[in-house]
């Protein structure tokens, strides 16, 4: 019941630039995949296919507004479009930062009721995806390590390759992976496939960014990614049908009440 | 038969040869556990296996940690988790390659909750983390004991107890033995979690429950069976042949055909690819013990031969002949009855029934190649020179005679009696297939079971299959009504079995907790929007185990402790009512799950037992009636042998002896093993009555020749089965009792019962029917069988008696008044008129020829002699032998009868001639 800031963008934004490029350290990698393809706001409407062992497919289309306060923290909601009896269930996020826990709100039209939701876990999966929340959230760089290790190609593109590891006693306990290796394009700074490890060093799950495009600037973001449960063979597919990085949008559109009426 | 014995080595060599070939396929047979072989392959079989496809495999292990001050303490929530992620994790070596066990594990570590706490809704997993602090483990605690998704399953009522619930892969093809190996496996998990928690001090209670510990621990029962029982009742049956033979030969012989025909059995299952299951393992004992009566039967025939002869070659040649054909007919029928369970649906049984009787005929074959060359090579039996049967033996054949046939009416009383009581019982028969039936109250199988359906909830469970395909919409279960009737079901089976849990009961917690904890919104949703709204949010792996994505079919998985097939039967009944009353048009309800499939396995299986029986029953009686040439001898001889069947059902039913796949087979060998008795006892019925005529003389012979064979194989066959009472499987004890109670019925039948409804017969052969070479042409010219055919000719003539005469024995003295006719079967006479017995006679009469006709028929006085002119064996016919006739066979009757008038009538006529002559010639003088 949490939600997250751009479920297409694997993990996220941010902007300035890098330089010495060869000699730079994991964290400094991985702050500039962040820094770099970050954007104040974005609006996006997205296909989620999740796909069982059998090839039995469900659908979902979803809409969501992300909004960066002045802090640099995201206020994100998301609602579903289709199918028609979950229109307009929706959840409201608001990122805590450091290692507080996020703020969340349900919104269950057929109720007209918002709830609060309690937000601890990280490990639970969104809404029967592959995802859990904690891959819907923006790389928190303060509770974790960042290792770079060897580099290595990945369809033809050269990528830095950063081990993500747990780092504060808190994520260690909460978060549901021993560590993460993320494979970080070199030319953009993106991430383009994750591989998930549980506490025991076993690969769990993997993320792969299928097709990205540049949006503006330097600023990238993925089109089509499919996350897959390696033990349940299930697949998670997002496909991303309209972007809006232009419009504005404001910080009294991400409350409670908005979550109620609507956009 | 004959031929072994002229070929003694030639035969055994062939044995010989293949014995290596044997030894090493014997080696091969797989022992297998598994019940699988219970479940008929059909349609309710496609339909559980399309149900484990869709909501996940249901096999379930249960992991239960009891502690008396609460299962709340940090350490063993600690325990709860490290055994939880290594189970998931847990891999075995199957074919040398790793295979994951665990589809799926629900225990406090994994499951989630659904709470509202201080006006939010907590959705998360119960423990996210492990606890750090007492704090911590004070909210789990409470969050559990609010949970009522977890109370019950997962938690007990006391909080003292808590279970992880494995649900596992199905084993990989060829795994045989994947049960051990995942129990092994798991066992070891928990084993160093009780270390662990030693270590600290903590005496905490874990046990492992479910059905890969059943069926592990039954195949250790069976091996620990098989390794001790088999030799046991193979010693026990050798003392009794020791006791009753006092010869070593007679240890040595059943020992060697037994052995050799156990080695074949297995060696067949092997290349079968069958296996040594919880209901073959008594396969050894039963070819062991039915084979040995075979041995038995030729032993105690070679003892009298060789009493009467005194020559060794002699005794074992007229041994062969005699006793081969009964040895034969033996075998067949009993083999047949096991056959006849090839009819039964369920697999396990068919495989039973087709390698007993491949194991029983071997043994013929391997009994009838070895007892005589064995016997040749063994020295000859010591008796003293005019050695006597036991007096006591004779004494108690007088009595049992004297009460079979002359206390008829008693006998009759007492066995309709008996019949009723037995009747009675028959209808109080339970079928069960449940495997926790196998295992004695006393197992660790069943005390775990008991410990954890006290805590917990039972280890047993199925599901109720709610599909709404049938309404024509899409999503049924997202409408109110039928989601409502899925919440109603689920209710209704709550209050009959220890838990239950569907998607309904997800639904109405999150929408209590969705409003503040307000017991009022504990229901379902009035719309179908807000149901598919809350669906939303539930959805992950414990939905998907109740609710398929499509949401037309939903599962109410139910837990219970109901052992027995036939109490499962009553619920299922129960359920139907419920689903009839509860849910509307369109909504297709099933149950199903294994327990389900063995119950119904269980139904089929009665019936395979009704149709094998019956079939067995036709089949002896078409044996017995073409061989004796009539339909009331085969139908006589199955009133002793449904004795035995009756008693063996009706103390099943007033014992509460469950029919299931281990005392299935009892009644087909009870009624193979008292067929023999009886074939023994209707043989040689008819072998005494062709030395005398007199019936009830012929049957006080035959209760003294066969009551030591038929006495010892009994007592063999009784003592060598209850031997499986000492068997760790239930169902091979109640194998065992039942066995050794159907050997005494069969005993008592066969020597009370059977000899009275024998003497209202007389016995024909259509071996002799065969055998029997007549002289066509003497025939043809005897009026007496004028337009008969051979065969008529022949049923005619094997009414008779069977007489045996030496060389000059006078079988016929000229002038005599005796009025029967003969018809010599083997040697030579001659006719000699007024006392010339000594000179050539004025014919000779060979084997084939009639004589004696015509006094017969007229009764008047013989007109020549009749001599005997080498060893000669002859049929006699008399009256009593007419009357045979005609009520045996009523056509030939009555042809003889018209023959016999015909020729009263010529001979009428020839007498009037004579008179009228006499009169012409009186008128001229």
């Amino acid at each position: 019941m949490k939600t997250f800031i751009s479920i297409t963008a694997g993990v996220l934004m941010l902007i300035s630039t890098a330089s010495g490029a060869e000699e730079l350290t994991g964290r400094e990698i991985v702050d500039t995949q962040k820094k770099r393809h970050e954007l104040p706001f974005q609006t996006e409407t997205v296909q989620m296919v999740l796909t069982d062992k059998k090839g039995r497919t469900r659908e979902r289309t979803m809409q969501s507004w992300a909004y960066r306060q002045e802090s640099g923290l995201y206020k994100v909601m998301t609602k579903f479009l289709d199918p028609a009896d979950v229109r307009d269930v929706g959840v409201l996020n608001w990122e805590q930062g450091d290692d507080a826990d996020d703020d969340q709100w349900l919104y269950m039209p057929s109720a007209q009721k918002v709830k609060r939701i309690v937000s601890g876990a990280k490990k639970g999966k969104f809404m029967g995806t592959e995802l859990s929340y904690e891959d819907l959230r923006s790389e928190n760089l303060t509770v974790h390590d960042y290792n770079r290790i060897d580099d290595a190609t990945v369809d033809g593109h050269e990528c830095y390759v950063v081990e993500i590891v747990p780092s504060t006693a808190k994520e260690k306990k909460e978060s549901g992976y021993g560590k993460r290796i993320a494979y970080i394009r070199k030319d953009i700074f993106f991430i383009i496939k994750t591989e998930y490890f549980d506490k025991k060093d076993k690969h769990i799950k993997t993320l792969i960014i299928e097709s990205l495009e540049n949006v503006k600037g330097d600023v990238w973001r993925a089109t089509r990614s499919a996350i897959t449960d390696l033990s349940k063979e299930r697949t998670t597919t997002l496909i991303v049908q309209s972007r809006d990085l232009d419009t504005s949008l404001t910080e009294d559109m991400f409350t409670k009440r908005a979550l109620q009426i609507g956009q | 038969m004959l031929f072994v014995f002229r070929r003694p080595v030639l035969s055994t060599l062939s044995l010989v040869i293949l014995l290596p070939f044997a030894v090493f396929h014997a080696s091969q047979i797989v022992q297998d556990a598994s019940v699988d072989g219970l479940i008929i392959q059909d349609e309710d079989k496609a339909y559980y296996d399309s149900v484990t496809e869709t909501f996940g495999d249901d096999t379930l292990v249960v992991i239960m940690l009891k502690h008396p001050e609460g299962i709340f303490q940090q350490e063993l929530l600690r325990s709860v988790k490290h055994i939880s992620d290594s189970v998931d994790s847990l891999e075995i070596t199957t074919h040398d390659e790793p295979f994951a066990v665990a589809t799926h594990v629900a225990s406090l570590a994994t499951v989630n909750k659904i709470l509202d706490k201080d006006g939010a809704l907590d959705t998360d997993k119960l423990m996210d983390y492990l606890p750090g602090s007492e704090d911590e483990v004070l909210e789990v605690k409470a969050d559990a004991s609010r949970s009522q998704l977890i109370l019950g399953n997962l938690l007990s009522h006391d909080l003292s107890a808590t279970a992880i619930n494995v649900y596992l892969r199905a084993p990989p093809e060829g795994a045989a033995n994947y049960n051990r190996q995942v129990t092994a496996a798991i066992d070891t998990i928990l084993e160093a979690e009780r270390n662990r928690l030693g270590d600290l001090g903590i005496d905490v209670e874990i046990i492992q429950i479910g059905m890969p510990v059943i069926k592990s621990v039954l195949a250790d029962s069976i091996q620990r069976d098989i390794i001790l029982l088999v030799p046991i009742s193979l010693l026990v049956i050798l003392a009794i042949l020791l006791f009753s033979f006092r010869s070593p030969i007679a240890v040595v012989i059943p020992f060697i055909t037994g052995s050799l025909s156990v080695v074949g059995c297995l060696a067949f299952m092997s290349f079968m690819g069958y296996t040594i299951n919880v209901v073959s393992n008594i396969l050894p004992t039963l070819i062991l013990v039915i084979g040995c009566t075979e041995d038995i039967h030729l032993l105690a025939d070679y003892r009298n031969q060789y009493r009467k002869r005194g020559d060794k070659l002699t005794a074992i040649h007229n041994m062969m002949l005699k006793c081969g054909l009964a040895i034969f007919l033996t075998s067949m029928t009993t083999a047949l009855g096991f056959a006849t369970l090839k009819l039964n649906p369920i697999r396990m049984l068919q495989e039973f029934g087709i390698s007993a009787a491949f194991g029983l005929l071997l043994n013929y074959v391997i009994t009838i190649i070895l007892v005589p060359t064995l016997l040749r090579c063994a020295p000859a039996p010591k008796m003293a020179g005019n050695e006597r049967q036991s007096p006591l033996l004779d004494t108690l054949a007088d009595k049992l005679f004297h009460l079979a046939v002359n206390h008829r009416p008693a006998v009759f009383i007492v066995t309709t009696a008996v019949v009723c009581v037995c009747v009675l019982g028959c209808l109080r028969v339970k079928v069960d297939a449940d495997l926790v039936s196998f295992f004695k109250e006393d197992n660790q199988v069943r005390v775990k079971m008991r410990q954890l359906e006290q805590n917990l909830s039972g280890g047993q469970s199925f599901q109720v299959i709610v599909n709404t395909e049938g309404m024509g919409i899409e999503e049924g279960l997202k409408q109110p009504e039928i989601m409502q009737c899925v919440d109603e079901l689920g209710e209704y089976l709550r209050t009959r079995f220890d838990f239950v849990i569907s998607p309904a009961d997800y639904i109405k917690v999150f929408h209590r907790e969705f409003n503040e904890g307000d017991p009022e919104a504990y229901r379902i949703p009035d719309s179908s929007m807000e149901i598919s709204q809350i669906l939303m949010q539930l959805e992950g792996d414990e939905m998907d185990r109740i609710l398929e994505p499509g949401c037309q079919n939903a599962s109410i998985f139910v837990r219970h402790h109901v052992y027995g097939s036939w109490q499962m039967a009553d619920e299922t009944a129960k359920i139907n009512e419920a689903v009839q009353r509860i849910c509307p048009d369109g909504v297709n309800v099933k149950i199903t799950g294994e327990s389900i499939l063995f119950n119904k396995a269980a139904d089929t299986m009665a019936i395979g037992q009704v149709t094998s029986l019956a079939l067995a029953v036709v089949i002896i009686v078409i044996i017995i009636s073409i061989l004796f040439v009539s339909p009331k001898a085969g139908l006589l001889a199955i009133v002793p042998n449904a004795i035995p069947i009756l008693v063996n059902f009706g103390v099943m039913g007033w014992f509460n002896i469950p029919l299931n796949p281990g005392t299935c087979p009892v009644a087909v060998i009870a009624l193979g093993i008292a067929i023999d008795d009886t074939i023994h006892l209707m043989v040689q019925f008819y072998k005494e009555l062709k030395s005398t005529s007199d019936q009830e003389e012929a049957m006080r012979r035959t209760i003294k020749a066969q009551l030591l064979p038929v006495l010892s194989s009994s007592v063999a066959l009784g003592v060598g089965f209850s031997v499986l009472i000492f068997a760790d499987v239930v169902s091979s004890i109640n194998f065992g009792y039942l066995t050794c109670l159907a050997m005494a019925s069969a005993l008592i039948s066969d020597l009370m019962i059977a000899p009275g409804l024998l003497l209202s017969t007389r016995l024909i052969s259509s071996w002799d029917l065969i055998k029997l070479q007549i002289n066509e042409a003497a025939v043809a010219k005897s009026a007496l069988f004028r337009d008969m055919k051979v065969s008529e000719v022949k049923k005619v003539i094997l009414m008779g008696v069977l007489q045996e005469y030496s060389d000059g024995d006078i079988i016929i003295k000229q002038g005599s008044d005796c009025r029967e006719m003969y018809l010599i079967l083997e040697g030579r006479a001659s006719v000699h008129f007024d006392g010339n017995v000594g000179q050539d006679g004025i014919k000779t009469l060979q084997k084939g020829d009639i004589f004696g006709e015509l006094a017969f028929i007229t009764g008047e006085k013989r007109s020549a002699d009749v001599v005997a002119r080498d060893r000669v064996e002859a049929l006699r016919i008399d009256d009593g032998s007419l009357k045979n006739v005609r009520n045996r066979f009523p056509k030939v009757g009555a042809k003889l009868f018209y023959n016999i008038s015909a020729i009263l009538g010529e001979r009428l006529q020839q007498t009037t001639e004579a008179w009228k002559t006499q009169s012409v010639y009186l008128d001229v003088e």
